[in-house]
């Protein structure tokens, strides 16, 4: 992505005559002019994927830096610097009562006729609800869940922040004026990024974040509100939108099916139950006070289900086919906080539920004074300040602008005493491992929105994947005021296939990394003469480190085994213009062939009800995979073969896997509670979109012979369906 | 401090000897796949501005090398490093002090590469009192001699890294 730093005056003209030379193609291939195809045949693309060398077109040619991909000049900073900027804390979700919804929501897609942009921005007749109409994707547990809160977003081009809500006072906020327009731009002295650049929910920032808690089921409606015409994108990004709840565990319908999309124009109402899985089998009368919700009076409301399955922190973000990457670098992407009986988000209910991890107490839940989201992700911008995006890559792409809360390099003060951060990996293909400056432990307590069985204390966090969710500890109470800390990143990276180097402090703070991203990027300033009110949990008492077990599965019998292989050179074997992709990534599902995505083909079916083993194996030894499996959390049982090598922070429940340049890792999941189509894909979106992705379905009957699914097929005038491209063999 | 060197089986592996080197002791060959080496009796001493405390015992690391055939990229050299064999004993009363940390690092396979390491530790389970300290591991790669390592202990103070 970036240029090395001494790149000469010529490298850097010629990185931008090239840049611009491709403008034209991007945008055609952006807005569907030409395809993919289209390029490979011209020889513009090559076979194994990535810009063809091309003089003029490849920036990199005949560099030292080759291997680095797309190259584009360093990103302009306009005159901001480090450490300028206060890191704002992620702006609420307004939650209201379910009537305020019009039309009300329903339990099959509404299908009364709005006006709906085509691809060229003409309006059409077409469904006001964009979500696949009739009882296959009618909401599952309507009834048993309805819906108690709504919340109502617009995806939208940026613009001014009139009405931010951050939740906390401004003390714990930076000293922010929550009253004063947040304009949409990285640093104060950059330029505001406009409404074809970034797309975000409500299209304003900071990013937004939505509290919830369990039992009390959410609608989620998304308004589509983004430029009608596909052109209209600022060179890529895609129009049409599916907003993956990560990692929900509800019906396939809410789930954000990769291939039920919606148009500007419409909205998707997802049905969010919120439960603890297994709520139709394990603590069915709801008697395990641990297993349940804050009932917003210092109490707690039993809810069914098994308590080690409560979750804690999610995210949502676009999942639109061969587009969630573009569509999540320009914004498609909020936090999701859930709160339960175990994780109240109150440090001083002490009931013996309570795990009492840091927060706040002024409110029966959800208290975010010292309970901070960070959602970290590397953009690029061109001469003007705009985000910037090279859909040549099929590597990944790396952004030189480290962000945390879509802030450059910012800061953000702390009180003397414990925290609690919430750490989301939402770039598109860059890992990230976190360390502090001054070498000072932290406890990691959570791994992908899921308490640990036991915390764990590291100097050094473990790389974190592209989706993965670290939830850590830091304590301040011994820092005098004034001191200044840095969260520092250790994972220097080449291109976007992996780390290639794991960095010591010592040297990623040296500043001789080539990669922009290494090295201090964020300020924790410390303010206060004595040591801030801390009621959180003792990690140091005795059983002080342990959280939330894993599930018991030793009485759950295997139904069956399988192994994903991803890797390169993938082929297609269908031609759906519009569920297929081309490679050149793939999946290779038990020893068969390395295949390209096809949202139309069935790779796997678990029957309901079932638990399996799934090994996952990198294919090579020169990329890294992120791997998630959506539906339900699993539990890592060994890597590369052996239990003893899952490390601490693994031991828990997951839904992201890191396979490790040359690994394989193996897990357990269940298939219970609800049904549909499900996806398993690499979350290097980049990956993703260029095709290593797959479809998999729960056989809601438990059938011997697989009944697969129609497959839907959104067009401005309502969704057809069509009979599944393919069903694997033995799926 | 000594350091043990396993190499586990991996799809794209390179039989390389391995070497374990044992700080201020001569290094001891091993050719296996798999090497413990026995116990050193070295103590790292170190005063971390409250006390002295002795450190001993062993730092297991599991190493991979992994090629990259398809972009005939850098070898990589995987090393999954476990503190949990580290064990401190204070002069002055002594308390006793752990770790259970481990940290997974990819480094480009060189000749020769040293690279710094941190860890805490902690008296007891008392986590909230925790200090770090850094190992610094040397690696030496050739395809005659396989992986040779040493390591050795400090502590990290404050402002040492910053």
């Amino acid at each position: 992505m970036y240029l090395a730093k001494n790149a000469s005056a010529q490298q850097i003209r010629e990185a931008t005559r090239a840049r611009q030379n491709r403008y034209d193609i991007v945008r055609a291939l952006s807005t569907g002019e030409v395809s993919r195809r289209d390029l490979l045949r011209w020889g513009l693309f090559t076979g194994a994927g990535g810009l063809a060398a091309t003089q003029g077109l490849n920036p990199f040619l005949g560099q030292a830096h080759a291997a680095i991909p797309t190259g584009v000049p360093a990103s302009p900073l306009f005159g901001a610097l480090p450490f300028q900027t206060p890191m704002p804390r992620c702006d609420l979700m307004q939650r209201s009562e379910l009537s305020t919804l019009t039309p009300a929501p329903q339990k099959q897609a509404l299908t009364s006729k709005t006006r709906v942009a085509a691809s060229d921005g003409t309006l059409v007749d077409g469904p006001m609800e964009g979500r696949p109409p009739g009882a296959l994707w009618a909401h599952q547990g309507w009834d048993l869940f309805p819906p108690r809160v709504a919340v109502e977003q617009w995806q939208k081009g940026a613009e001014d922040c009139l009405d931010y809500h951050p939740g906390v006072g401004s003390s714990h906020n930076c000293d922010i004026d929550p009253a004063q327009a947040v304009k949409p731009c990285f640093a104060p002295r950059m330029p505001a990024q406009s409404a074809q650049s970034l797309w975000t929910f409500g299209g304003t920032v900071p990013p937004k974040l939505l509290l919830g808690r369990y039992g009390e089921p959410i609608l989620f409606r998304h308004h589509n509100a983004l430029p009608g015409r596909v052109a209209s994108n600022g060179g890529f990004g895609r129009n049409t939108i599916s907003t993956h709840e990560h990692n929900g565990h509800h019906g396939a319908e809410s789930d954000g099916f990769t291939g039920a999309y919606f148009y500007p124009g419409q909205y998707y109402d997802y049905h969010w139950p919120i439960v603890h899985a297994g709520f139709r089998t394990i603590n069915a009368n709801a008697t395990d006070a641990r297993c349940g919700a804050p009932d917003g009076h210092g109490g707690i409301t039993k809810l069914p289900g098994d308590w080690r399955e409560t979750m804690s922190t999610h995210w949502f973000h676009d999942h639109m086919f061969s587009f969630t990457s573009q569509n999540v670098y320009k914004g498609i992407a909020a936090m999701f906080n859930l709160y339960s009986s175990l994780d109240r988000g109150n440090e001083a209910i002490n009931d013996g539920v309570n795990l009492r991890l840091p927060s706040g107490t002024a409110k029966d839940w959800g208290n975010l004074e010292y309970d901070v989201n960070i959602m970290l992700s590397d953009k690029a911008t061109n001469a003007e300040g705009q985000l910037a995006f090279d859909i040549f890559n099929f590597d990944g792409f790396l952004g030189d602008l480290m962000m945390a809360n879509l802030t450059y390099k910012p800061y953000f003060f702390v009180e003397r005493r414990k925290y609690r951060f919430r750490f989301l990996n939402a770039s598109v293909a860059r890992f990230f491992k976190l360390a502090l400056s001054n070498g000072a432990p932290m406890i990691q307590i959570g791994n992908d929105g899921n308490l640990l069985p036991r915390a764990v204390q590291l100097t050094e966090l473990d790389e974190m994947g592209i989706a993965e969710r670290y939830d850590v500890v830091i304590d301040f109470s011994n820092y005098s005021d004034g001191t200044r800390i840095h969260l520092v990143n250790l994972a220097e990276h080449q291109d976007g296939k992996l780390v290639s180097k794991h960095l010591s402090i010592r040297e990623a703070m040296s500043g001789k990394s080539q990669d922009p991203c290494v090295g201090r990027f964020l300020e924790f300033r410390v303010r206060g003469t004595t040591r801030a009110v801390d009621n959180s949990r003792d990690f140091s008492r005795p059983g002080g480190m342990d959280l939330i077990p894993n599930p018991d599965l030793s009485k759950i019998p295997v139904a069956r085994r399988r192994t994903f292989e991803f890797g390169r050179g993938a082929n297609q074997t269908t031609r759906d213009p519009i569920s297929s992709a081309l490679g050149p990534w793939g999946v290779k599902v038990d020893g068969g062939a390395m295949l390209a995505a096809d949202f139309g083909r069935v790779s796997a079916a678990p029957k309901a009800g079932t638990r399996e083993i799934w090994t996952l194996v990198n294919g090579g030894g020169g990329w890294d995979h992120p791997i998630h499996i959506h539906f339900e959390e699993g539990q890592v049982l060994a890597r590369d073969g052996s239990a003893s090598a899952v490390p601490p922070w693994e031991r828990g429940r997951k839904d992201v896997y890191r396979l490790r340049p040359g690994g394989s890792i193996t897990i357990t999941m269940q298939f219970r509670d609800w049904g549909g189509m499900f996806m398993e894909h690499c979350h290097n979106t980049v990956h993703e979109d260029n095709a290593m992705l797959l479809r998999w379905e729960i056989d809601p009957g438990g059938n011997a012979v697989l009944n697969p699914l129609p497959t839907p097929i959104p067009k401005p005038t309502g969704v057809e369906f069509v009979a599944p491209t393919q069903r694997l063999a033995g799926a | 401090m000594k350091t043990i060197v396993r190499f586990p089986r991996i799809a794209r592996r390179r039989l390389a000897p391995g070497v374990v080197a044992l700080v201020l002791a001569m290094p001891l060959a091993v050719v296996a796949v798999s090497v413990r080496a026995p116990l050193l009796r070295v103590l790292a001493e170190l005063d971390n501005g409250v006390e002295r405390i002795a450190f001993a015992g062993q730092i297991d690391i599991a190493s991979r090398i992994i090629d990259d055939p398809v972009f005939n990229g850098p070898t990589m050299l995987e090393m999954v490093v476990d503190f949990r064999s580290v064990r401190g004993v204070g002069r002055a009363n002594g308390r006793a002090f752990g770790t259970e940390a481990q940290t997974v690092v990819h480094r480009p396979l060189l000749p020769f590469d040293e690279f710094e390491l941190t860890f805490p530790y902690q008296p007891g389970n008392d986590v909230h009192s925790a200090r770090t300290a850094k190992a610094t591991i040397s690696v030496a790669f050739t395809p005659q001699t396989g992986l040779r390592m040493t390591s050795k202990l400090d502590l990290v103070r404050a402002d040492v890294v910053n």
